[in-house]
């Protein structure tokens, strides 16, 4: 029970409101655990994206309730959730989402910042996690010069650098080529595992379902196990 | 390497010909106030420098007399109704009169003749650059000012020239007598004033007062009022103000000025606001990222802030530069040109402001950001 790090229990999601609305994600219950790859697959449009942005805290549910390490996050405000966004969640974008005046090593100290990690370390901090993606050589390149795979990888140091237990990603692999966008996936696969990471993918790729722990299924906001 | 990491300095310098854009934007609009007050200041100067340089605590001049420059005269007998007022410790009299001086090569221009008391000297040039105040005691004898030599041509001590077919002659050169009408100021004795004018015969154009040491200015002028009913009484700055205001109300001159001072503030605001805007929109998808990744909303307004702010204390920096250059080259020009340190002042603080209102709507595109969007491919 207590690698559940990240939890949702019936959670719904309506879009709109009153007239048009739109039920993206309809009475989802299941659990995310550390050191495992849950991938979220499904055809577009079935609402993948939204239970992501529920599960980063990006979006209020409708209803239900979302758990994070323990603790029921769902009613949090506005002000209390960036610093357990900064704490706890990494995001990992489809279209990586670098900032592009920055140069890779600025890209990755900015997570740091946000966590007010002190100078002293965050220079070494951001050089390790560049190691890990196997980037330090592209440590002063800006995002324009670098390859579709080296700019996911550096989103992926962005991530893990502040050592966040857990690691949303959204699509990670839609603008990569298969051979890279697999390359990622089990990227994420080994920090996982080596690093007890939780990590959620969100994927429409089905070829990624034998690189991760375990899958569930997504139609018409509607989610269920293999 | 910086940290934490200056995000809105990079963002700016990344981005150099948007950057350059703005730049250019807000000096271009403080060169322009800096520039169009400074030469207004130096014109209304221009329009009260007599009067500041001239020892007198009060001006009488004919009724309804509105400036310096077109006055009206009146009979000079009256200065003696002026004298005998309790707290009047000296009068003297001053003519200004418009009159038509011969050019060598043949034409004629016109001039602005002061008539002052040589013996005393109030009324007269300030500065001399050669001859003496005194000199226009001397038969038809008349001080120039150096910037004259424009309309008048080269002019010399001894150089004799012709004022309404009578013969004057240059015993003098001064600096620093100029009028916005433009018309050259010749110095002369009260007298000679009188003579080569005839038809100011016996009449005087201002009537100054020199009130005795601690007396109540206001309680004096108010005191010549009573008695010289036929006429204006100003205090000294009130005629300044006076003199001032018609030239700035009453020739569309402060609406010329006050057009362009205007223009260069909104100019100014409108590059500003559409280069952070633009910056901002195209940097949306990365606020949304900061604030995905934990980013306070205080940070985002922050770094939105600071690209403005930057801009604005670089763009007043280098328009100051260039406004030096430009109060350089105008100043060679023997224009003046005034800028007091309030004008940098407030022009700083309108620049800074400009720069942070026109970042105001991007922080609010910034704010309604929709958090999904950062998963938008
Ligand atoms: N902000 C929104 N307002 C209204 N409807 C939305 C919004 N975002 C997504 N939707 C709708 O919700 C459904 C699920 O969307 P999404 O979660 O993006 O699916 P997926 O990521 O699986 O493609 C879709 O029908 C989509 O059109
Ligand atoms: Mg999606």
């Amino acid at each position: 029970m207590s690698d559940e790090t990240l939890s949702v229990v019936g959670v719904a999601k309506i879009y709109g409101g009153d007239g048009l609305s739109v039920p993206a994600v309809r009475e989802a219950t299941f659990a995310c655990r550390s050191g495992t790859v849950t991938a979220i697959m499904g055809p577009s449009g079935s609402g993948k994206t939204t239970i992501l942005s529920i599960l980063g805290l990006l979006l209020k549910p409708t209803s239900g309730r979302v758990v994070l390490m323990g603790k029921d996050v769902t009613s949090l405000d506005e002000r209390e959730l960036p610093p357990l966004r900064r704490a706890s969640i990494g995001f990992i974008f489809q279209s990586f989402n670098l900032f592009s005046s920055l140069t890779v090593l600025e890209n990755v100290l900015v997570a740091l910042q946000l966590q007010k990690v002190a100078k002293a370390n965050a220079m070494g901090l951001a050089e390790a996690a560049l190691t890990r993606v196997d980037l330090v050589k592209r440590a002063n390149f800006y995002p324009r010069d670098l390859s579709g795979g080296e700019k996911q990888r550096v989103s992926i140091a962005r991530a893990i650098a502040s050592d966040a237990p857990i690691i949303l990603a959204d699509e990670p692999t839609a603008n990569l080529d298969s051979k890279t966008g697999l390359k990622i996936i089990d990227l994420l696969y080994n920090l996982a595992e080596e690093r007890r990471k939780t990590v959620v993918v969100v994927s429409h790729d089905l070829r990624l379902k034998e690189h991760v722990n375990r899958v569930l299924w997504m139609e018409d906001g509607v989610i269920h196990e293999d | 390497m910086a940290y934490p990491v200056p995000i809105a300095r990079k963002n700016l310098f990344h981005d150099r010909v948007r950057f350059i854009i703005t730049l250019v934007g807000i000096s271009f609009s403080v060169v322009l106030i800096l520039v169009q007050v400074g030469v207004y200041l130096g014109m209304m100067y221009n329009t009260s420098s007599i009067i500041e340089h001239t020892d007198a605590d009060i001006w009488i001049t004919a009724r309804n007399n509105r400036n310096f420059d077109f006055s009206m005269p009146f009979p000079e007998h009256r200065e003696n109704l002026a004298r005998a007022v309790p707290g009047a410790a000296r009068t003297k009299k001053l003519i200004l009169v418009w009159s038509l001086m011969k050019i060598k090569g043949g034409g004629s221009e016109n001039v602005e003749m002061v008539g002052f008391d040589p013996e005393s000297g109030i009324g007269g040039p300030w500065e001399m650059l050669q001859g003496a105040v005194g000199d226009v005691k001397f038969h038809r004898g008349v001080i120039v000012d150096e910037s004259s030599t424009g309309k008048l041509g080269a002019l010399a001590i001894g150089d004799y020239r012709e004022v309404v077919n009578k013969k004057v002659r240059v015993v003098g050169i001064c600096r620093g007598a100029r009028r916005i009408t433009t018309a050259p100021v010749l110095f002369t004795s009260y007298r000679t004033a009188q003579e080569l004018n005839p038809w100011i015969d016996r009449q005087t154009v201002f009537v100054l007062v020199k009130a005795v040491p601690g007396a109540d200015i206001a309680e004096l002028r108010g005191r010549l009022a009573r008695v010289m009913n036929l006429e204006d009484v100003y205090t000294r700055q009130q005629f300044i103000n006076a003199t001032r205001s018609y030239w700035t109300f009453s020739t569309g001159m402060g609406i010329a000025f006050g057009f362009t001072i205007l223009m260069g503030i909104v100019v100014g605001a409108v590059i500003v606001s559409q280069t952070i805007y633009s910056a901002t929109i195209e940097h949306l998808r990365e606020f949304g990222t900061l604030k995905a990744l934990g980013a306070e909303n205080r940070m985002i307004y922050g770094i939105i802030l600071q690209q403005a702010l930057i801009s604005g204390v670089l763009g007043f920096a280098i328009g100051l530069a260039i406004n030096f250059a430009v109060v350089r080259a105008y100043s060679s020009t023997g224009q003046a040109i005034i800028q007091p340190w309030q004008l940098f002042a407030a022009d700083f603080l309108i620049t800074q402001l400009t720069c942070v209102a026109a970042s105001l709507i991007s922080v609010r595109k910034a704010m309604q950001v929709d958090p999904m969007e950062v998963f938008r491919a």
